[in-house]
């Protein structure tokens, strides 16, 4: 059918494809994983944005398999300011609280820096060449994507850059890659303030998330979801925290839940095809990451088998119960349907 | 709204349909994607000898004695009346989108949401992708639909959704869809190429660009290449509307919007893809958010259809009407 496929392969294969965890699972719930050739544009306060993005890139890292893929980290204009072009030493905390050996976890990173806009130009095409040549590459991430253009969205240079941004996204789109792009905000009219890079990018940006400033004392920071081709707009208190804290008492746990809700959803993709099951199941995902912390300094990890457990006694339960009140209607129905009868019958008489 | 038995069906193209044209040059249009004698009598004369590999004489001959079987010239205005009526109209879930839209999305001819990020022009084709295979009393085409998904925002769990929430079967709504993901603009050129077959072959009554700009503002930067790339959008655009004309389908796109500047009070945002886009789309539909994640849309161009404004929501049924307050 010269490109077209039907619906219902994709929707198959959708369900088969590999989403890059977030790191949150509230966020991963929310965003339905990072999929392939998806561009996810993520801004708000600049501490919560390098959070997520560290996470991000952790998360790519991981092995799956035989394969151990390798990143992409592109940073735009940063260098004068920060005067680092990547936060090695939370990084590799995050990597060992990943259960991760984090010498050969950062030689998987590919690393490049624009110091202006026609070099970051240059350099999109330099990741085409990569992502051409190396197809273990799982993620594209691109700090400060629009910095270096002009604040003027009409300049040609701005216009340049966006462009070159979006062939990115079709190549990444060809070899089923997600793009995770940041951007700083920008003050407007409206009540959130919106992305710098004008109606282009985030026209272009299939995920729109902006992230809120964590209030002081407080355990969560708040998302705002602004743009996703499946969902309204929304907004949801995540954690990330959870990882590195508990990386130092308990190293595995957060992996191995991870990987146990990974496991779960492979186990159960067939039944995850309906949608009721589907929710049921990201709600009850979306518990226990809430108890993520307190499992984590629990002295017991098969509390989460515990759970598991309890869930699908209750839901026996639950049917079991189902059963007998079908059954005694079943029994009512029967007795009504017999008098009916029997009256029709007496009336006949 | 007329049923499918009032539908003028089109002449296949088989050897000995034309006087004094070679089975050779058939078999060669047929491999092009020329099915009917109404497209090739459609096609311009130069596309038809670029594309199936032929003389321009032997194109020039072939298009005139399709036109000379298809074509009837000049008619009387009551039969284009009558004509009109054999359109059909493809409800997109809100009764009064539909209304301000004469009905719904009509066949033949192409219908253009245009807005920002986040107004709901996904919402809508996802929407019409699964209406559109309703039966006609439900207010659908009762067919296929054939979707060209240039962003990625194909999203099969939300058509799923939509599907159930409407009281179908997600399964078969999926199978009716036909869905190309598009990488670039020679890509969608190729895919348009490919739309007429597509829509002969499986009953296709809605097709789906979505969006039709977004490769065209990637890959041609500034203005020196306006006028190339406005050239490539008008053939894509004109090859559309050929084929809804032709193959009585519904054609919808989405275009995106940019701001200017210059204004200084109102909307700054105006649609892109400049007067080709504009005068290419039969009716053009205007998208903004409204408030409490509403959406708020309007005609802004359209030959017959009032510029009225009317306010829809965005649920787990796709697009449907807003509560009122």
């Amino acid at each position: 059918m010269s490109g077209f496929t039907r619906g219902l392969e994709q929707f198959l294969s959708s369900l088969e494809e590999d989403a890059l965890s977030t790191g949150s699972p509230k966020l991963d719930i929310l965003l339905g994983g990072l999929r392939p050739g998806q561009l996810y544009l993520v801004y708000g306060d600049p501490e919560r944005v390098e959070e997520l993005l560290s996470h991000i890139l952790v998360q790519s890292l991981k092995p799956s398999g035989e394969m151990r893929p390798r990143s992409v980290y592109m940073l735009c204009g940063n260098y004068r300011v920060e005067k680092t072009l990547i936060d090695t030493e939370g990084l590799i905390r995050l990597l060992e609280a990943s259960g991760l050996e984090a010498e050969d976890a950062l030689k998987r990173i590919y690393i490049l820096c624009a110091f202006s806009a026609d070099q970051q130009v240059s350099l999109i095409n330099e990741v085409k060449g990569l992502l051409e040549r190396d197809p273990e590459i799982r993620l594209v991430l691109v700090r400060d994507i629009a910095k270096l253009a002009a604040d003027d969205a009409r300049s040609r240079r701005t216009q340049e850059l966006l462009g070159a941004a979006l062939r990115l996204k079709q190549v990444c789109a060809e070899r089923n890659v997600p793009v995770v792009v940041s951007c700083r905000s920008r003050r407007g009219r409206r009540r959130l303030p919106m992305p710098e890079g004008g109606e282009f990018l985030r026209h272009m940006a299939n995920v729109i998330l902006y992230l809120r400033r964590r209030e002081k004392g407080a355990p969560y920071a708040k998302a705002h979801l602004l743009k996703h081709p499946a969902q309204g707009p929304r907004t949801v208190e995540y954690s990330l925290k959870g990882g590195e804290e508990m990386g130092r008492s308990t190293p595995p746990f957060r992996a191995s839940f991870e990987e146990t809700v990974a496991k779960l959803r492979k186990e159960f993709q067939k039944a995850l095809v309906d949608r009721g099951r589907r929710e049921a199941f990201n709600s009850l995902v979306e518990t226990w990451s809430s108890e993520l912390g307190a499992l984590g300094y629990a002295e017991s990890l098969t509390l989460l088998d515990l759970l598991l457990l309890a869930s699908a006694v209750e839901n026996r339960s639950l049917i079991a119960e189902l059963m007998e009140a079908v059954e005694g209607l079943r029994v009512e129905v029967g007795h009504l349907k017999r008098r009916r009868s029997a009256g029709k019958g007496a009336d006949e008489g | 709204m007329a049923g499918s038995e009032d539908e003028v069906m089109p002449t296949f193209l088989e050897p000995n349909i034309l006087r004094g044209v070679s089975s050779t040059t058939v078999t060669k249009l047929l491999r092009a994607g020329y099915t009917t004698l109404e497209i090739v009598a459609a096609t311009p004369v130069q596309e038809l000898a670029d594309r199936a590999d032929m003389g321009e004489d032997t194109a020039a001959k072939v298009n005139g004695l399709a036109r000379e079987k298809v074509d009837p010239g000049f008619v009387p205005a009551i039969e284009i009346m009558e004509r009109r009526k054999s359109m059909r109209r493809c409800t997109t879930g809100s009764d009064r989108l539909d209304g301000i839209l004469g009905g719904g999305v009509e066949t033949g001819a192409i219908t253009e949401f245009i807005g920002e990020f986040g107004s709901g022009k996904t919402q809508i084709c996802m929407t019409l992708s699964v209406t559109a295979q309703q039966p006609p009393e439900q207010g659908g085409l009762d067919g296929k639909v054939a979707i060209i998904d240039t962003e990625g925002t194909f999203i099969p769990e939300r058509i799923s959704q939509i599907a159930q929430s409407r009281g179908q079967e997600p399964e078969e709504i999926l199978k009716g869809l036909l869905v190309a993901r598009c990488y670039n603009s020679d890509h969608l050129s190729i895919l348009i190429n490919s739309l007429p077959l597509l829509c002969e072959e499986n009953n296709v009554r809605l097709v789906v660009v979505d969006s039709m700009i977004a490769h065209f503002r990637a890959e041609y930067i500034g203005r020196e290449t306006l006028a190339a790339r406005q050239q490539k959008l008008g053939s894509c655009l004109h090859r559309l509307m050929r084929l809804a004309e032709v193959s009585n389908v519904a054609v919808v796109v989405t275009n995106q919007v940019l701001a200017t500047p210059t204004v200084v009070y109102g909307d700054p945002n105006r649609p892109t893809g400049g007067h080709v886009m504009a005068h290419a789309c039969t009716e053009r539909v205007y998208l903004r958010k409204g408030r409490k994640n509403t959406r708020l849309a309007r005609v802004i161009d359209s030959p017959y259809l009032p510029e009225v404004k009317v306010r829809f929501a965005i649920t787990e049924k796709g697009v449907e009407d807003a509560e009122e307050g």
